[in-house]
């Protein structure tokens, strides 16, 4: 007859479990983007079909321009966007980051709130307005050199968003967001425009082929560095520690109480 | 007695288990093996027997609770007595206080000598701690050793750079942050060791050592990952949150008129974390 | 099949009953080694059968796997710096310039069967070893084992508590990967902080400037040979206290056997303790066997080889360190500098709190023995909340590393609570203070209304049997 007092523990240590698995790697995980945010976004080519001259201006005024003022020179609730150019807009609106709902929210991941063809106009018009990096031409493919997106990326990234790409809080509020669900053009995008409290990035620094590089090390990281099984957040000893301590608690405490439980004689 | 039969069915099924399961793990392996299924196996044929022998000792053994004596561990004063006579009527140590005393004296000149072999473990620390590879005329490199040009960096942008002839050395690293000139607030002093905006301070965290590689662009301020430490950029890489007691030491650079730049100097002070007698400078 | 001993003796009238294969080899070993006599006490100790006698063992168990794999392991490792180019099947680190030791590594998980499994249960077992002896600790402290005359036995524990630490630290930076390169820099900073002596004894232990060649292979012979070799004997030692002294156990008794100072009440060792144990052993190499196939752990390829001027976040060592992380990160950015000496940020957190509390930890026994004026012997155990003051401080000091251990990973923390790191920092500062004194005094309330409430409840009678 099992003790309840110890099923009742086992239960108990259960339920912290799953939360913890829903807070690393389930629906609760920070940055966790929705699937309709990869959909369609991956659009790396530059030649927009806007449907109308108009259409994007249109949706400029009606959603960027409160904050970012008519003609993209910024106001008191929101930065000039004028060198954004399209790789700031694009970046900016394929991530849901834009547009905020209230000037003064934090800046996060989500689900974008245009479609593809919106996206396009509001990124050819906001890059009318001034003169920013263009959005790069990001390739990954089978062939990809990873080696040399590794080393770039612990050249580079590391330090802030993690060796193996799954973010960490940099302090002033910044968080380094995980990348292993980014869209290869964004990863480039972010590179060149620096994107928040990130620093921007020249060509004579990460080249353009490195910024395939570094993005196909990203999608190897996210299907091909496990072997070991499964990864607990990714974040390296923190959450191992807290997987040692539930695996011991529930499994050999619940052994010895088990190996001597008092039976009936 | 059925009870004891259906136990030992379950005893010997769980022994099966493990038997079988370590030779579907055997065959795992000569296949190639894979690391999931090789532990799921293990664990299976592991688990299974060690259910067994405890169901056995539970169920199928008769091991009932039984009572023994403590005796206290403390030797009889006989015995007490035999003890220290043992050790010392022959040997008449107590006799022998100069002998005794010249003997201690003996190991431990001994002793003295027998550490060196530690001692070779490591050399004394010397003027390394207070200086790097950095000379006057150091050219600042990448790592790949492409000298860093100005406009290479867009503004509130860094890199690593290292002396043209210490590519790599550990002490020497060094970030080549832009910033924009008119918000630097350095020192009068060091005010000239930032050409144009472009500012260059030891990569080595004061407090622990670690790289400092984080870089918040928009505040211009340094973090280290370790434990925090963060530095202000235009205040000539000061604290400013964190356990770090003193700011990064500050590289004297100037520009050359082909936009690659060149260190005037070693750094000030030493850099990486301090130690005792970093105030000495190196004449302790 | 009883042996030819246990019958009864025989009469010279009575044939004589042929030798079973058990006693043949009892008596071809006793002709030579006179085992038996020694070994009937053995099989007949007795041991108290609570399932908290059992948490000792686990980690006991823990280190037997640790030596086991660790053996696979050294077969396979070369603790050596030199530079060589990664040929191996892993993509991102083709044609990378590793060091040998960080080779054998990525060859060992990648191209050697069953190398990772060893690899992974060898690094899970490591992390779940110091978990058990910490719980086994706890039982020690709050049931009052260490007390006399079992205070030699404490001194020996922590004493294998901080070897443990030490095996750890130096057998995770064997890879020579980024993280763990990390982490040996914080170490080597920690003992340079030392006024007078830091620097010296920190190119003395490392082999020079960080990082100087020799590290790895220093570590290793840490770790393979000198901290085995103290463990085993530390563990022999407590191991052999713990059977002369005979087992401590709880008050009270089973069925009409009551607990006294002058007895031990429970199983013989053999064969009900040793066929239990057994059986724990392989629960927990099972546990430890699936742990070490289906969780990843150290992925040393994904941090890829130690680069001394690279860096990833977050930054943190094995958790049973992450209490010093915790102290170091909020520790304050004081550094004076008092007639020309520097006394460095890092050395009153990372030195001086460290060597006050394990040194208090360390002479318990003692400092309770002054405290309490109680030079007796005990056999008998505490409950918890028969010594509620002993409860307290116990709690306390545990809320204080889990507060530091928690403050260790505020980066991670900051992220998944969506708050800011700095804002957790000052929080932890506090915190460290006043939430152990809050719970230890939570803790002592209690113990001492535990302990009314059960002398309310006694009968006369079960005073009169409890004889403790």
């Amino acid at each position: 007859m099992p003790d309840r007092r110890a099923l009742g523990g086992v239960a108990a240590v259960v339920a912290v479990a799953a939360l913890g698995w829903a807070v690393t790697a389930g629906p609760l995980a920070p940055d966790r983007i929705p699937s309709a945010a990869n959909a369609g976004s991956d659009v790396a080519s530059t030649t927009a079909q806007v449907t109308g001259a108009t259409r994007g201006a249109d949706l400029y005024q009606a959603s960027c321009a409160a904050c970012h003022g008519p003609g993209g020179q910024g106001t008191p609730n929101g930065p000039a966007i004028t060198a954004s150019g399209a790789a700031g807009a694009d970046f900016m609106l394929r991530t849901g980051r834009m547009p905020l709902p209230a000037p003064g929210q934090p800046v996060r991941r989500g689900t974008p709130a245009f479609g593809d063809a919106d996206i396009q106009a509001l990124v050819a018009y906001v890059a009318s307005l001034g003169s920013g990096p263009a959005i790069p031409d990001v390739q990954v493919s089978a062939a990809s050199d990873t080696a040399a997106g590794r080393a770039a990326y612990i050249a580079t990234c590391a330090a802030c968003h993690g060796a193996g790409a799954s973010g960490d809080a940099v302090g002033g509020g910044a968080v380094a967001p995980p990348l292993l669900d980014t869209a290869p053009t964004q990863v480039g995008e972010a590179i060149r425009i620096g994107p928040g409290a990130m620093p921007a990035f020249d060509p004579r620094q990460v080249s353009d082929a490195q910024l395939g590089q570094i993005a196909a090390y990203l999608q190897f990281l996210k299907h091909g560095a496990a072997p070991g099984g499964q990864t607990v957040g990714g974040v390296g000893p923190v959450a191992e520690g807290y997987v040692g301590w539930l695996v011991y608690l529930v499994a050999l405490f619940g052994v010895t109480r088990w190996i001597e439980r008092k039976r009936r004689a | 007695m059925r009870g004891r039969q259906r136990i030992e069915w379950v005893i010997a099924g769980l022994f099966a288990v493990t038997a079988l399961s370590g030779v579907v793990l055997l065959a795992v392996y000569i296949l190639g093996g894979q690391t999931q299924v090789e532990g799921i196996l293990l664990g299976v044929a592991l688990g299974s027997l060690g259910l067994g022998v405890v169901l056995w000792a539970q169920e199928l053994m008769d091991t009932p609770i039984v009572i023994e004596e403590r005796h206290p561990a403390t030797s009889s004063p006989a015995e007490a007595a035999d003890f220290q006579a043992a050790l010392t009527e022959e040997a008449g140590f107590t006799r022998r206080r100069m002998l005794v005393g010249m003997l201690l004296a003996a190991f431990a000149g001994l002793g003295a000598a027998l550490a060196i072999p530690v001692l070779s473990l490591g050399p004394a620390p010397g003027r390394e701690q207070f200086t790097t590879s950095w000379r006057k005329g150091s050219r600042l490199v990448l790592g790949d050793g492409t000298p860093i040009h100005a406009g290479d960096l867009p503004v509130d942008s860094l890199v690593t750079v290292f002396p043209d002839d210490a590519i790599g050395v550990t002490d020497s690293q060094t970030l080549l942050i832009r910033v924009p000139p008119e918000l630097l607030r350095l020192d009068p002093a060091r005010a000239a060791w930032a050409p144009g905006g472009y500012v260059a301070y030891s990569k080595i965290c004061t407090h622990a050592g670690c790289p400092v590689g984080l870089f918040r662009a928009t505040e211009r301020k340094l973090i280290c990952p370790c434990h925090q430490s963060t530095f202000d950029v235009l205040a000539g890489a000061a604290p400013v949150f964190g356990p770090a007691g003193r700011p990064l030491p500050q590289l004297p650079i100037h520009m050359e008129p082909d936009g690659t730049f060149v260190a005037d100097g070693d750094f000030p002070e030493p850099v990486g974390p301090s130690f005792w007698n970093l105030t000495s400078g190196g004449a302790g | 099949m009883t042996a030819a001993r246990d019958r009864a003796p025989t009469t010279g009238t009575e044939p004589a009953l042929a030798p079973t294969e058990l006693d043949r080899l009892v008596g071809w070993l006793d002709e030579r080694t006179g085992f038996a006599r020694l070994a009937r006490t053995v099989l007949r100790k007795v041991f108290p059968d609570h399932w908290s006698f059992l948490l000792g063992e686990i980690a006991l168990f823990c280190y037997v796997i640790l030596v086991l794999t660790g053996v696979f392991l050294t077969f396979f490792f070369a603790a050596d710096t030199r530079p060589v180019t990664y040929q191996g099947p892993y993509p991102p680190l083709k044609g990378a310039d590793v060091s040998a030791a960080f080779d054998s590594v990525m060859r060992l998980s990648f191209e050697v069967r069953a190398g990772l499994l060893m690899r992974q249960i060898h690094h899970w077992t490591a992390v779940v070893f110091v978990a058990a002896i910490v719980v086994h600790v706890c039982r020690i402290f709050f049931t009052g084992a260490f007390r006399r005359p079992r205070e030699i036995n404490w001194l020996v524990g922590v004493g294998l508590l901080l070897l443990a630490l030490v095996a750890g630290l130096t057998g995770y930076s064997l890879p020579d990967d980024l993280l763990s390169g990390t982490g040996l820099r914080i170490t080597d900073a920690v003992v340079t902080s030392i006024p007078f002596i830091g620097p010296w004894l920190a190119y003395l232990i490392f082999g020079g400037e960080f990082p100087s060649t020799e590290l790895i292979g220093r570590l290793y012979v840490f770790h393979i040979m000198l901290l085995p070799a103290l463990m085993i004997g530390g563990i022999t030692v407590h191991l052999l206290i713990l059977w002369f002294q005979k087992h401590t156990q709880y008050p009270g008794g089973q069925g009409r056997l009551t607990a006294r100072e002058t007895n031990v009440i429970g199983r013989h060792f053999w064969p009900g303790q040793v066929f239990r144990s057994f059986g724990l052993f392989l629960l927990i190499s099972a546990v430890l066997a699936v742990l070490g196939g289906m969780v990843q752990i150290n992925p040393v390829w994904v941090y890829g080889p130690f680069v001394s001027s690279a860096v990833s976040s977050p930054a943190q060592p094995d958790w049973y360190l992450g209490w010093l992380e915790g102290l170091l990160r909020m520790g304050p950015s004081l550094e004076p500098t008092v007639f020309g000496v520097t006394i460095p940020s890092l050395f009153g957190p990372a030195i001086v709190i460290p060597t006050i509390v394990f040194g208090a930890f360390t002479l318990w026994p003692f400092i309770e023995a002054r405290a309490t004026r109680d030079h007796n012997d005990h056999q008998i155990l505490q409950w918890p909340w028969q010594a509620p003051v002993r409860l307290g401080i116990g709690a306390a000091a545990l809320t204080f590393f889990i507060v530091l251990t928690l403050a260790g990973g505020n980066d991670v923390l900051a992220v998944y609570l969506r708050v800011g790191v700095e804002d957790l920092t000052a929080a932890a500062r506090i915190l460290v203070i006043v939430l152990p004194v809050a719970v230890g005094l939570v803790a002592w309330r209690l113990g001492v209304e535990r302990g009314r409430q059960v002398d309310r409840e006694r009968t006369p009678l079960e005073e009169l049997e409890s004889g403790s």
